[in-house]
């Protein structure tokens, strides 16, 4: 069972991590890491596997693809799941090619009938593959297509029950995509079907001229807090973590920004109570 | 615009900048659509080169940052990934650098590349428990003739006639800096994995055909005729205290 506070998986970390073996209650890994033969990834993740539980998170899976689902990497990612066997399986909602091209992007879909029925149906394919479960994340976007025919959280509300899955809600990007498109973040929250939120990401992004970009590669900012203080207020207490892949301080300085996680959802309970 | 329709059309402006998408884009007064696809169009190009530049850190260092980024954005552009993995795309990277590179630069900078992908390889290749010494100990002498070897998954072999691996070492172990690309022969290395370091070392040209003979299923009595019995002896010795060897074979009975 995942419960509390954890954080991403990172390269940089292996040696602090379990030299000081830090009081976190999961680690987050980038599952592409560890879809390799053998060497140190797969040394490292096996000795902090044994200390800490694991939660898998991709980006290739590519769900909103017109391409043929890849069970290429899906029996390899399900190889991987019997070597970890992590809490759960999660990944995008993007498409990131098509035509046998990766633009390795998380790439946005337009709001359809037509791409509800065909995502839920490959996300349905990939639940019986894995015999599980999965998460799927909400991505940051840039642009909003004409043929949207609902919004974003009612396609997502729509997509859990259609398929059956669950969510991983990342704050900063729904707080990134309100800003770049001009929603209340707070309205997508509130639709948001609470049971099935399993995870939380919060991390932080920057600016680009008059739209703000999923960096990874800053602390959490401030909105990005108060948006997380919302959540919880929403969906009670869910295992959180920091999302860091740029600008990759010591670990430090990342346990020490996720106490303020634990700190914001101390004071929830305690209000809630 | 059907999603199949629309997923080909988004791709190739990523790709190739092919107008077509634009359309079914809302135009917001805050954030024109160009600049809106202009964020998906940036960042796939400057996603591949900031790969490129972890995977090829010497190749950056030895053609200097400008000179690199130019000519990683021009291979990005031409190259679109057909690898799950950002981390496989600069498998061709070595072949474009030979001929898009001017004058030496660009058989060094291929080796170079071709050399840090081999170090690449090697870090994450299967794992396999290596013979020790001890392990070829029981062979009865009638069969040392007959005995090949398998080798381990992290080998790499390769040939370079550039002083690129004094690039690298230059980039990646603080050794001094090379005068010149140009080599008055062509240098041999072998690369791979003990345990978890990448490790590397010129071969000598005796080595080198005894040990891509061997790696070619060539028997130990194969090697002695080639070079002598205790020459075949001492390079097996070194071979196995190095690690490079996870099997010996004698006909259908292993040793490992």
């Amino acid at each position: 069972m995942i419960r509390g506070f954890g954080l991403g998986l990172r390269p940089q970390h292996y040696s602090a991590l379990l030299a000081s073996r830090p009081p976190l209650d999961w680690l987050e890994i980038s599952s592409e890491n560890y879809l390799v033969p053998g060497g140190k990834p797969l040394y490292y993740l096996d000795r902090i596997r044994e200390l800490y539980p694991i939660v898998m998170h991709g980006v290739s899976l590519s769900i909103g693809s017109t391409a043929p689902l890849d069970f290429e990497y899906l029996a390899a990612l399900k190889a991987l799941s019997r070597r970890v066997r992590p809490g759960w399986i999660s990944d995008h909602l993007c498409w990131t090619g098509v035509g046998g091209l990766n633009l390795h992007d998380l790439m946005p879909l337009p709001y359809t009938a037509e791409a509800l029925r065909h995502v839920a149906n490959r996300i349905s394919q990939v639940q019986d593959f894995l015999q599980q479960r999965i998460l799927i994340e909400n991505v940051s976007s840039y642009l909003t297509f004409r043929s949207s025919e609902m919004t974003e959280w009612q396609f997502i509300a729509a997509l859990t029950a259609e398929a059956d899955c669950d969510l991983l809600l990342d704050v900063n990007n729904i707080y990134v995509s309100s800003i770049n498109h001009g929603f209340d973040a707070r309205e997508f929250l509130d639709a948001i079907p609470a049971p099935r939120v399993r995870q939380i990401h919060l991390a932080g992004h920057s600016r680009q001229g008059d739209l703000l970009i999923d960096t990874h590669d800053t602390a959490v900012p401030p909105a990005v807090w108060e948006l997380y203080r919302h959540t919880l207020q929403r969906l009670g207490a869910v295992p959180t973590m920091i999302e860091r892949d740029g600008n990759i301080p010591e670990l430090s300085a990342l346990v020490t920004e996720l106490q303020l996680a634990r700190d914001a959802t101390a004071v929830g309970a305690a209000r809630a109570a | 615009m059907k999603l199949e329709q629309l997923q080909q059309a988004f791709q190739a402006h990523v790709l190739r900048g092919e107008a077509g998408i634009e359309c079914e884009i809302v135009d917001a007064a805050r954030s024109p659509v160009s600049a809106r696809l202009g964020v998906y169009t940036a960042a796939y190009v400057a996603r591949l080169v900031e790969v490129l530049g972890e995977s090829f850190p010497a190749v950056r260092m030895a053609l200097g940052p400008k000179l690199f980024e130019r000519s990683i954005g021009d291979f990005v552009r031409q190259h679109p990934s057909r690898f799950r993995s950002a981390r496989a795309y600069g498998e061709e990277l070595s072949t474009w650098l030979a001929t898009n590179l001017d004058g030496t630069r660009a058989r060094g900078g291929a080796d170079l590349a071709r050399f840090e992908w081999a170090v690449a390889d090697a870090f994450d290749a299967g794992d396999a428990v290596a013979l020790a010494p001890g392990d070829l100990s029981g062979i009865e002498p009638t069969e040392w003739p007959r005995l090949q070897f398998t080798f381990s998954p992290t080998l790499q072999r390769l040939n370079v006639t550039s002083n690129a691996v004094a690039w690298w070492k230059f980039a990646c172990a603080a050794q001094p800096r090379p005068v010149r690309w140009r080599l008055t022969c062509t240098q041999h290395w072998l690369v791979w994995r003990q345990d978890l370091a990448v490790l590397y070392r010129r071969l000598s040209r005796a080595e080198t055909q005894a040990l891509d003979a061997a790696r070619a299923g060539r028997c130990f009595g194969d090697l002695c005729e080639r070079l002598s019995a205790a020459q075949a002896a001492r390079l097996l010795h070194d071979w196995v205290t190095a690690g490079l060897i996870v099997a010996a074979t004698v006909d259908a009975g292993s040793l490992a």
